[in-house]
């Protein structure tokens, strides 16, 4: 049996179950017969059950928000002077404009890639479960965004990817008029809801890779 | 990580549109993320930077930063746990620089850096555990908010720190004494 009490660090990693086999089995021993010792392994393991009981959030003060927001304000200025000054240059290259003329039409009308959605958007998304309708809001203004920035910094696609990119947002643009119509008919079917929130996915996910593979003019 | 990340209820569609948003310069959406994580993240640092004025310019700079990261952010987990995982190694990052610097003024082990803090007016008679936390050297201060308030395991907090496992554990063990015997005092 151990003689000498064990300190409060021992106690801490006995409790934690941290001690080797031999050590742990002399404070077992020791614990068995020493009140104070378990008073002490008792205050301890009190200690971990009130930090883990501590309330994870505190209120910031509100002038945070406003500070960062003046940070981020001042480092995007810069970037959108960047941005203009990239499809200035890029309309200065004839060929590649007239290549960024079609793929900002192909981007931006709502007519043709985006009939689906941005024709006809109202009624439809009045046709979707309340709470679906606003996360389609989202991805439906995620879109535009995206072919915003496109078009903004004047990204020069050769015609063949211009066909490519064309052809396959066609493709998704059907499947995701396609899932709406189901889902419009049908509100309380989530696989429909899934398959139309994948379809928005993969339709971002090919605006994001055009926007971040071909270099700007 | 095992306990306490998710902030928010979790609809990852929804908050990838907003993350888009607030990618593609939308200052609302960003607002938004910043309203449903601010809490969280001032809590970490509240602990982990000891003072509220510290904890103020630390959230500042780790929503700075996940403003200025926030197209890395692929999904694979819930923007709420990618939020604190940035505030977590902001913040670490922060504590090992002042670290560096304190070192020649105050030294770690010595246990008159804790009484010194505690005989400010507002602890004196009686110190509540987050005040005693505040009052912890930093290293075992870390340790001991990572592990037993916010439910980090050591191997996790040792890959984090740049620290031994077995000094991580040493860390967490000497906290708790310093700890209790704040409590008791």
């Amino acid at each position: 049996m151990m003689h000498d009490h064990p300190d409060i660090e021992t106690l801490s990693a006995y409790g934690d179950g941290e001690l080797p086999a031999l050590a742990r089995t002399r404070v077992d021993a020791h614990v068995a017969q020493c009140t104070s010792c378990r008073g002490a392994l008792a205050q301890v393991r009190a200690l971990v059950a009130s930090a883990a009981a501590l309330p994870p959030d505190a209120e910031p003060p509100e002038a945070a928000w406003q500070e960062i927001r003046a940070r981020i304000r001042r480092e995007a200025g810069p970037r959108r002077v960047r941005r203009a000054r990239r499809a200035w240059i890029g309309v200065g290259a004839l060929a590649a404009a007239a290549v960024v003329l079609v793929a900002g039409n192909l981007l931006s009308r709502p007519g043709r890639s985006d009939k689906h959605f941005a024709g006809g958007t109202s009624a439809a998304v009045a046709a979707l479960p309340a709470g679906l309708a606003s996360v389609d809001r989202n991805y439906v203004a995620s879109i535009a965004e995206l072919r915003g920035t496109l078009e903004q910094q004047g990204r020069s696609l050769s015609p063949h990817t211009v066909r490519v990119l064309e052809h396959s947002l066609a493709l998704i643009d059907t499947a995701i008029a396609e899932a709406r119509a189901a889902l419009a008919a049908d509100p309380a079917n989530a696989a429909l809801a899934g398959i139309l929130s994948a379809q928005y996915e993969h339709k971002l996910g090919l605006l994001q890779r055009v926007t971040k593979l071909v270099p700007a003019t | 990580m095992t306990a306490r990340l998710e902030l928010v209820p979790e609809d990852r569609s929804a908050e990838m549109a907003l993350a888009r948003r607030a990618v593609a310069g939308d200052e609302a959406a960003f607002e938004t993320i910043y309203r449903a994580n601010a809490g969280r993240v001032f809590g970490l640092c509240l602990r982990m930077g000891g003072s509220r004025e510290r904890a103020t310019e630390l959230t500042q700079d780790v929503f700075v930063h996940v403003w200025q990261r926030l197209a890395s952010w692929r999904g694979d987990s819930a923007l709420s746990s990618w939020i604190y995982r940035v505030a977590v190694n902001l913040v670490l990052s922060n504590v090992r620089g002042e670290q560096r610097r304190l070192t020649h003024e105050m030294p770690e082990d010595d246990p008159k850096y804790l009484q010194a803090e505690s005989r400010n007016p507002t602890t004196e008679h009686r110190l509540d555990l987050e005040q005693a936390i505040a009052g912890l050297p930093r290293g075992a201060r870390t340790v001991f908010v990572l592990h037993d308030v916010e439910g980090y395991q050591h191997a996790e907090i040792a890959t984090m720190t740049g620290t031994a496992e077995g000094t991580c554990r040493a860390q967490l063990h000497r906290a708790r004494r310093l700890l209790m015997e704040a409590l008791n005092r």
